[in-house]
C-alpha cells in the first residue's frame, strides 16, 4: 500500500517534469512561413522598440543574463537554442503563445512581429534571411464580397462570402465575430468555417448590451494563413438590449455641502431646529407669565 | 523771362520729386511704425490663439509658438463632469501579479509623485499562517458610496457620474478628514513640496491628473481620468507586463486586459473566477474587483523583492 502510494507520487512528479520539458511543436504548415518583407535597419530599429516594450520584462536584454526567473525559463534571444528557431516558428510562438508566454495575436500587428524577429536575428551572425511572397495571407485570392444578416429572433448572425469576380461562393474561409467595446474588440463566438454555399452562422449572445439605443458595432475577421486576421465586415446592427445607465450620484448619502443636500433634508433640519427653539421660547414665555401672576398676588 | 521759365519748371519737377520721395518714405515709415506697434503688442504679452491642421490650439506669445494646454478653470469645469454613459470598473487578477512594480512606476511618473508616495502599491498578503503569500496591487477602490466624499467639508473631493472619485487640490484645505475616513488607506498627504515643484510651478492645474501636486493637500489614485477622456487605458493598466489589470465600462459589460489587449465579458470573468471586492461588508460598493490568487503563475519569492516593498 505504502509502496504503491510512493509510486503514484513519483509518477505524478515525473508527469509534471515531462510536462515542463515538452518541446514546443510548431505545426508543419506554419513552420515554413517567411517574412513578406526584407529585413533592414529600419525594421530592426522598429523591432527593437517593440522588443523593449513588450519582451524585455521576461526575455531580458539579449546577451545579458537578466531573464525573469520563471519555470520554464524564458530564453535569452542571443542564445544558440533560441536562434535555432526558424522564422516561421518564431512567428507561430509569438502569435499563439503557450503557458507564461502570452499570445501577441491581439496585441501586435503582423508587421510588428516580423520587425521583432528581424531585430532578434541581429544576435545571430550566421543568419541569412529568406524572403517570402509579398502576400502571405489566406490563400484566397481576389476581392471578396460579403453579406451579413442579424436574425434577431434566433440570436444568430449569418454571413455569406462570395468572390467578386465570378460571384462563386467562397468555401472553407475561417471567420470570427467581434463586437466593439470601449478599449477593444470582444470575441463573440468561436471561429466558423464557411460551407459549400459560402455561408456560416454565428451565435450572437442574448444579453450583450448595446449603446443607449441598442446599436452594436460588430466586425467579422478572416483568418490568414499566418495566424493573423483581417477585417472583411465592419458594420452596426440594431439589437433590443439597451445599456442600462443610471446616475451614480442619485440616492447616495454624499450631502457634505449645502449645494448637494436635497430639499427634504434642508426643510426637515431647519424645521426641527425651529421647533426646538420654539419649545424653549414657549417654556420661557410660560415661566414669565407665572412670574407676572405671582407679582400681582 | 525765357531764362527764368526753365528753373521754375525745374523747381516744380524738383518739388514733385521730393513730394514723391517724402510720400513714399512717409508711407513706408507709417507702415513700419504700424507693424512695429503690432509686434510690440504681441511681444508685450498679447496672445493670439491658432488652430493647427491636426486640431490643436496653439498660442502665439512673445514671438514663439507653443501648445496651449488649457487653463486651470477649464480643467476644473471639465473634470467635475463625468464622461456621459460610462461606468468605469477595474479587475485585478492576483494570480498574475509578481511584483514587477511597473504600474507603480508609471503612476508615480504621471502624477509627479515622490518615490515614497503611492497612488497604487503592491502589498504582500498572507491571509493566514498556513496559506500561501501573494502580491496584491491596491489602488483607490473608487467606491460608489465613498465615505471620503461624505466627510469632505469643502467639497474638494467628489464622486463623478462615470465612477472615479477625484480631488480638486485648488479647494483642498488639507484637513485630512478623507484620509481618516478611507478604510482602504488609499489617500496620501503632500507633507513636502512635490517632486520637481519648480519645473511645473507655472503649469495649469489639471484636476483629472492632479498635477502639479501642491504641498499641504491630499492626493489619490484618479483611475487616470485624463487618459479615460482620451479613450486610453489608465497608466497602471497599460504598463503592467504580466496581464494583471483589466479595465473597462460596466455598462458595456466588457473589460480589456492592459497587457494582452484581450477584451472579455465582465460578468463572465467575475463569475468564472469567484471575484470579490475588498471589505464588501462596509457597504461602500467599491469599483475594483479582485480575482483570487488561485493557480498562481509565479511562485512567491522568499527573500527577493521583499525589501523593495513599503507596506
Amino acid at each position: 500500500m505504502k509502496s504503491s502510494f510512493i509510486l503514484i507520487v513519483i509518477l505524478s512528479l515525473l508527469g509534471t517534469y515531462v510536462k515542463a520539458q515538452t518541446p514546443w511543436v510548431v505545426p508543419d504548415d506554419r513552420k515554413g512561413l517567411l517574412a513578406p518583407l526584407k529585413f533592414s535597419d529600419e525594421t530592426r530599429k522598429l523591432g527593437q522598440e517593440v522588443f523593449n516594450k513588450t519582451c524585455v520584462s521576461c526575455h531580458g536584454h539579449p546577451g545579458q543574463p537578466d531573464q525573469a526567473k520563471l519555470v520554464p525559463a524564458p530564453k535569452d534571444p542571443a542564445s544558440k537554442e533560441y536562434q535555432q528557431n526558424l522564422d516561421g516558428e518564431f512567428f507561430y510562438k509569438i502569435t499563439e503563445g503557450r503557458g507564461l508566454m502570452p499570445s501577441f495575436k491581439k496585441m501586435l500587428k503582423s508587421e510588428d512581429i516580423w520587425n521583432v524577429i528581424s531585430y532578434v536575428r541581429t544576435f545571430n551572425k550566421e543568419y541569412v534571411q529568406k524572403v517570402g511572397a509579398a502576400d502571405s495571407s489566406s490563400g484566397i485570392t481576389g476581392k471578396l464580397l460579403s453579406k451579413l444578416d442579424y436574425l434577431i429572433k434566433d440570436n444568430k448572425i449569418e454571413v455569406k462570402v462570395i468572390q467578386q469576380s465570378n460571384k462563386m461562393p467562397v468555401i472553407g474561409v475561417k471567420l470570427s465575430l467581434y463586437a466593439k467595446r470601449n478599449f477593444g474588440w470582444l470575441p463573440l463566438d468561436e471561429m466558423r468555417i464557411s460551407n459549400a454555399s459560402g455561408k456560416l452562422t454565428f451565435n450572437y449572445p442574448k444579453d450583450l448590451p448595446g449603446d443607449k439605443v441598442g446599436d452594436v458595432n460588430i466586425k467579422v475577421n478572416m483568418a490568414n494563413a499566418d495566424g493573423t486576421e483581417r477585417t472583411i465586415i465592419d458594420t452596426i446592427i440594431k439589437t433590443e438590449i439597451k445599456c442600462s445607465q443610471y446616475n451614480l450620484l442619485d440616492n447616495r448619502a454624499m450631502w457634505n455641502v449645502r449645494s448637494k443636500a436635497p430639499i427634504w433634508l434642508m426643510l426637515s433640519y431647519c424645521g426641527s431646529v425651529l421647533a426646538a427653539w420654539g419649545v424653549i421660547f414657549y417654556i420661557i414665555w410660560i415661566l414669565l407669565q407665572i412670574r407676572n401672576k405671582g407679582a400681582k398676588v | 523771362m525765357e531764362d527764368n521759365k526753365e528753373p521754375k519748371e525745374n523747381k516744380r519737377r524738383e518739388f514733385l520729386k521730393t513730394l514723391g520721395i517724402i510720400g513714399a518714405a512717409g508711407a513706408s515709415g507709417a507702415m513700419a511704425l504700424y507693424f512695429g506697434q503690432q509686434y510690440e503688442k504681441i511681444k508685450s504679452g498679447k496672445k493670439v490663439r491658432l488652430l493647427t491642421v491636426d486640431n490643436k490650439v496653439v498660442e502665439f506669445e512673445n514671438g514663439e509658438l507653443k501648445e496651449f494646454k488649457g487653463t486651470t478653470e477649464d480643467f476644473i469645469a471639465r473634470g467635475r463632469e463625468g464622461i456621459p454613459g460610462k461606468s468605469w470598473v477595474m479587475v485585478i487578477d492576483l494570480a498574475k501579479c509578481r511584483n514587477a512594480r511597473k504600474c507603480i512606476g508609471a503612476c508615480q511618473n504621471a502624477h509627479h509623485l515622490r518615490p515614497e508616495q503611492y497612488h497604487v502599491n503592491t502589498l504582500q498578503m498572507q491571509d493566514s499562517e498556513i496559506t500561501s503569500p501573494y502580491f496584491m496591487p491596491k489602488p483607490c477602490q473608487h467606491c460608489d458610496n465613498p465615505p471620503c466624499v461624505s466627510v469632505c467639508p469643502v467639497d474638494a473631493t467628489f464622486k463623478r457620474t462615470d465612477g472615479p472619485v477625484l480631488i480638486d487640490n485648488e479647494r483642498c484645505i488639507g484637513c485630512r478628514f478623507c484620509i481618516a475616513a478611507c478604510p482602504y488607506s488609499a489617500r496620501i498627504f503632500n507633507w513636502f513640496d512635490p517632486k520637481d515643484a519648480e519645473k511645473f510651478a507655472n503649469d495649469p492645474y489639471d484636476i483629472e491628473l492632479n498635477v502639479p501636486q501642491k504641498r499641504g493637500t491630499v492626493s489619490k489614485c484618479l483611475f487616470s481620468a485624463d487618459r479615460l477622456r482620451k479613450n486610453e487605458l489608465p497608466y497602471c493598466v497599460s504598463n503592467c507586463p504580466n496581464g494583471v489589470y483589466y479595465f473597462g465600462d460596466k455598462n458595456e459589460d466588457a473589460v480589456t486586459n492592459g497587457t494582452t489587449k484581450e477584451t472579455v465579458r465582465l460578468s463572465t470573468l467575475l463569475k468564472d473566477n469567484a471575484a470579490y471586492r475588498l471589505m464588501e461588508e462596509l457597504g461602500q460598493e467599491p469599483r475594483v474587483y479582485y480575482l483570487p490568487p488561485k493557480n498562481r503563475l509565479f511562485p512567491f519569492p522568499e527573500e527577493e523583492n521583499k525589501k523593495d516593498n513599503h507596506v
